[in-house]
């Protein structure tokens, strides 16, 4: 039987086409166009004005998961093998996440724009979608990232000030999403279709979690890098886990905004527009820098 | 005589100071393709005739020369002695 190998790039170009078509050959959704006051043909161009950074944000994901997946491969009877996997792992749930969320999102919305019944059952499923990506992912790059501060390094585990720093930050991050999610559910027009309990139960918590796991992972690779031996590694591995820092940082903050201020209709388009394009370019450039370090990484295996 | 074994181990060790988790592969690399021995059974005399190798293989991952000369003065000085090296104290 003939087998074609699917790489992680490969795989990018064929989700990108199908959101392309998609996206651009379903007819929109007339409350969308009522909304935000556009013609059928101003959606599309909105469509191909967010299409252009998206697919450089997916590219950027795709890129790196594809180069941490070869350095991976390259580490294969290493005691770091098994942690380095797991990372590529995660950032392959979390590049996929990306990506097929939109796919799924597509026909549902149609349907949905054609059955207002099934409105409801639209966005709850890509919610919860998003919300399983985030889980999955953050929860093996939080496994891979302990396995890796527990790869044999010798940390001292003294400093407080960072843990204070770690649990204010996330506090602070846990009270505003809360309040935001549940004000939104009160006066934004309930976007999640569902009563205060299950939004608490289903959305904010399991989201709160997810976003935990992702700052501990970050957290633990700001440790490995500031504690592993190597001039030569320690400069390659900093810029691998400052562009998965931020990475994992810009993902909380575009689930942040996507489920607080992007559910709100009360926003002008322009805004939002900003602001995806702001996020969006802040995980290129952590994704960048990931790519960058990782490809370092590799070039140290490969002589 | 010094143990084979124990001039690996070194050779890992000054290497580590450069390339952290990766130097043991790194050494098993260059030990196997440039010496075709096992890594470690290598003497001091096949450090001497590594160095050149390792220069160009680390040049190639910084454009530091004095850092990679200094890693090489401390293969030498492996290679022709048994004190250890400033760095491995």
């Amino acid at each position: 039987m003939l087998s074609v190998k699917l790489s992680p790039m490969r795989m990018f170009a064929i989700l990108f086409v199908i959101v392309c078509v998609l996206s651009l050959a379903l007819p929109p959704d007339p409350q969308s166009l009522r909304t935000f006051h556009l013609s059928p043909t101003e959606y599309r161009v909105v469509i191909v004005l967010l299409l252009i950074p998206e697919a450089l944000l997916w590219y950027a994901s795709f890129y790196a998961y594809a180069k941490l997946h070869e350095y991976a491969r390259y580490l294969k009877g290493s005691k770091e093998h098994s942690a380095f996997q797991k990372i590529s792992l995660g950032m392959g749930v979390l590049s996929y996440g990306l990506i097929v969320p939109s796919i799924v999102a597509a026909p549902l919305n149609y349907i949905a724009a054609n059955h207002n019944g099934f409105r409801p059952t639209a966005a709850i499923i890509n919610h919860y979608l998003t919300l399983l990506v985030a889980l999955i992912s953050f929860s093996i790059l939080r496994g891979g990232s302990q396995e890796l501060v527990g790869s044999g390094l010798k940390i001292k585990r003294g400093s407080l000030s960072g843990m204070r720093m770690f649990a204010l930050f996330f506090i602070v991050l846990a009270v505003f999403y809360s309040y935001t999610t549940l004000h939104t559910r009160r006066f934004g027009g309930n976007p999640y279709y569902m009563g205060v309990f299950p939004v608490m139960v289903t959305i904010i918590i399991p989201y709160l979690y997810a976003w935990f796991e992702g700052m501990v992972s970050a957290y633990n690779l700001r440790l490995y890098s500031k504690y592993v031996k190597g001039f030569l590694y320690k400069q390659a591995f900093f810029q691998l886990s400052a562009g998965l820092v931020i990475t994992i940082l810009g993902f909380i903050f575009v689930q942040f905004i996507t489920s607080t201020l992007g559910a709100r209709t009360d926003k002008s388009l322009g805004f939002i527009l900003l602001l995806i394009y702001l996020l969006l370019a802040v995980l290129i450039t952590g994704l960048g820098l990931m790519a960058w370090g990782t490809k370092k990484l590799k070039r140290i295996e490969e002589v | 005589m010094e143990r084979q074994d124990n001039v690996y181990q070194r050779l890992v060790v000054i290497t580590g100071n450069y390339l952290g988790p990766a130097a043991e592969r790194f050494i098993d690399r260059q030990i196997r393709g440039h010496l075709d021995k096992d890594p470690r059974t290598i003497t001091k005399k096949d450090v001497a005739l590594l160095l050149d190798w390792l220069r160009g293989s680390v040049s190639l991952l910084t454009d530091n020369e004095r850092m990679v000369e200094e890693y090489i003065d401390q293969l030498r000085n492996l290679s022709t002695s048994g004190a250890k090296t400033s760095i491995e104290r």
